[in-house]
Formats: C-alpha cells, structure tokens, sequence
C-alpha cells in the first residue's frame, strides 16, 4: 500500500539533504560520476530504512554515507589488488585513498592531509558538512561529550600542522 | 579574527549552496525510488529498530523482491550505520589521577539537588543540576549552580542522584550543560563520612592532595 505521507516526508528528507550529502561523497572520491552514484546508493538504503514515524536526519544519512564510503573504499581496493599491474592501476590510483591532489598546494588541505584519518574525518564532517556537535557523535558513533574533546584536540593538531603564517590566522577556534 | 573554521571553509574543495536546485540525476533518482515502495519500510506505528548509537542492534536479513531496488536491498545489511557493543563505551579513559585531572576543565565537589529529562536531536538526556561546595580545577566557586548532561540511556553514576555529593570531573561548555569526562571516571560518592566511593570500573584513587584541596 503506497503510504502518501510517507513518500511526502522523504521526499523532503531527499531534498533537503541530497546536495549535502552528494557533497561529502565529492570531497572524499576522485571521480565526480562516483560520488554521484554514491549518493543515490546513500539514497536508496535511505528509502528502504525509511521510518516516517521516526526522527531521521541528516546526521543518519550522514552516517549511511560513510559506510557507503567506506564499502566504495573497499571495493577500489580490491580492484586495485586484483589489477596490479595492468592499464587501470593509474586510474584506481586517481581513486579516493588520498584526500589531496598531489598538485593541490592549498595550505590547509596540505596540512589537513597530514593528519590521522579519524581527525580529518572530525574537522571535515564540522567544518564542510557543517554538522554540530550532537550529529557528528551520532555519524561516528560517540557521546557528545568525547566528541567535543576530539574536535577540540583536532582543531589544535590541524592549528600545529598548518604553515607558521597560516596557522597564526587562524588561532581561535 | 580568522578561526580553523574560516580557514577549513576557505579550503573547502565542495563548497556549495545547500539551497541549490537539485540536478535533473537527483530529481530522477527520487522519482524512481517513489515508483518502487520498499520491501523493508517498518509498519508504521509498530517499533522501529535502533538506529545510530545502540547497544546490540542487530539488523534483519533484507529481502530481494522489487528489480528497482535490488542495490539498496543487498547493500542495507551492511551499509546501515550499525552500531556494536563496544559503540556507546567509546569514551576516553584515564588510567591516572594525573590524566583524569589534566582531561577535566572542572573539578568541583558538588550536591545534586535536582534532575530533569531533555531530548536533543532524539536522544534523551539526564539533566541534573548540582550546587558546588568545593572547586579545585575552572571557573566554579562555592555556592555556583551547574547544570551536568548525561545520557538517559546510561547507568546513572550514584553522585548524580538527587540529595547525594560526589567529586565531580566534568567537561564545561560555554554554551551548554557539563558532562562527566566519561561515565566511570567523571564523579566519585562522597559518602556521609566523608570517604569516597569510585565505580567499580574506575581504578583512579584520588590523592590526599586533591582530596586536601576540595576539603576533603
């Protein structure tokens, strides 16, 4: 039975989100046609868990995301383990496992860049998908309270890694 | 001044506007899920499973019916953000006095005179608020007023319930409630006599320095 109010909500959980989420798959893929196939995966595991009964927000999409990621990730490997050595090895090397173009000499990504996958993960999600505090514990899985520790310390190790005069700009939180 | 949060939006290689229009792949992907009802939607009005940040939440076997959603219906079981055992114990520990104190931004000696309930993007929260009778660590002074947050889903440390004392190691927000530094570490009983009482879990003792410093 087709549940009318149901598809009105997530239809406008979809297009509230979708820009969002495709977003964050942009940032962590290489290839743009990727990520665009990421988030409609995202999207449909979203409408099969679809609850309209629930409070579901873009934090849940969020946390979907990474582990739509994280299956993506998975499966470049692989690729990339079973194709050794032929053609496609530079293409799957263009693949998301790096964060940063080699070219890229932007000084926070560069800096970014250096850091532990896990403190990326934190600065990314609060300061690119501009989730709060309460969303990114709930996308990594982490009371509030651990995650304001660890974005404060992130926030100080991203400071320590960035140029003297960049870092010096940006000295506050 | 230039912040990390200016600087991390300046070296943002997406930055977009969220009010942007959907692109025309967004608007068909939408119709098609909407053509194609899911095989797994739980009833409405029926209880839905966790979601997030549960203990034991276990996913059930997700039929393959419908051609449409072939993809999503294989891939649900694993992609969905499943949360283990270990998930809601993910806090920091601190294996001494020394690094328990150093994680705190306050440590008080406190009384708990009231609690209420407080739900915050659906999750649901203790709110005790307890009145400071000692500090030895941050801002609060005898005689000030704090509110400390927990979650309701957690056991409730002894300190917090109304009427009872306990030194508090907490983590402070300038705009919002205390938390305990982690649930077995962030407040020891003060009992009537004046000992202390850890969790059970918590093998930190507590100085006669610190314990001379809160008057105890």
């Amino acid at each position: 039975m087709v549940d009318e109010g149901a598809d009105a909500r997530f239809a406008a959980l979809f297009r509230a989100h979708y820009i969002e989420v495709q977003r964050f798959l942009e940032r962590r893929v290489a290839d743009r046609e990727d990520a665009a196939e990421l988030a409609a995966d995202v999207f449909r595991v979203a409408w099969q868990r679809f609850d309209p009964g629930a409070p579901l927000g873009r934090a849940w999409l969020f946390a979907v995301a990474r582990n739509v990621l994280g299956d993506h990730y998975r499966r470049v490997q692989r690729r990339r383990d079973s194709e050794q050595g032929i053609r496609d090895a530079a293409a799957l090397d263009a693949q998301p496992t790096a964060s940063v173009a080699p070219d890229d000499d932007h000084p926070v990504r560069r800096a970014l860049d250096t850091l532990a996958p896990e403190v990326q993960d934190l600065l990314r999600l609060r300061y690119w998908e501009q989730l709060d505090i309460a969303e990114i514990a709930e996308v990594l899985g982490l009371s509030p309270a651990t995650t304001r520790v660890r974005l404060h310390r992130a926030r100080a190790r991203l400071r320590a890694a960035l140029p003297p005069r960049t870092a010096q700009k940006g000295n506050e939180r | 001044m230039t912040t990390i949060a200016t600087l991390m939006s300046a070296a943002d290689p997406a930055a977009t506007r969220r009010d942007a229009p959907l692109p025309p792949r967004a608007e068909a992907l939408l119709a098609e899920l909407l053509a194609a009802p899911p095989t797994t939607r739980p009833a409405s009005g029926s209880p839905r499973p966790a979601r997030g940040i549960r203990r034991g939440l276990v996913w059930a076997a997700v039929p393959v019916l419908a051609a449409g959603v072939v993809t999503a219906a294989v891939l649900a079981p694993q992609l969905l953000p499943v949360a283990g055992p270990g998930a809601t114990a993910d806090y920091p520990f601190y294996p001494t006095e020394a690094e328990l104190v150093d994680a705190a931004d306050t440590i008080v000696v406190a009384r708990t005179v009231s609690e209420s309930t407080a739900s915050d993007q659906g999750v649901a929260y203790l709110v005790v608020t307890v009145e400071v009778t000692a500090a030895a660590k941050g801002a609060s002074a005898p005689g000030d007023v704090l509110e400390v947050r927990m979650p309701a889903s957690e056991e409730v440390p002894a300190a917090f319930a109304v009427g009872s004392t306990g030194v508090l190691f907490l983590s402070t927000y300038p705009d919002a409630p205390a938390s305990p530094v982690n649930p077995e570490q962030g407040s020891y009983l003060v009992d009537a006599d004046g000992s202390l009482t850890a969790s059970p879990d918590n093998p930190v003792r507590l100085s006669a320095a610190l314990l001379h410093e809160l008057g105890l």
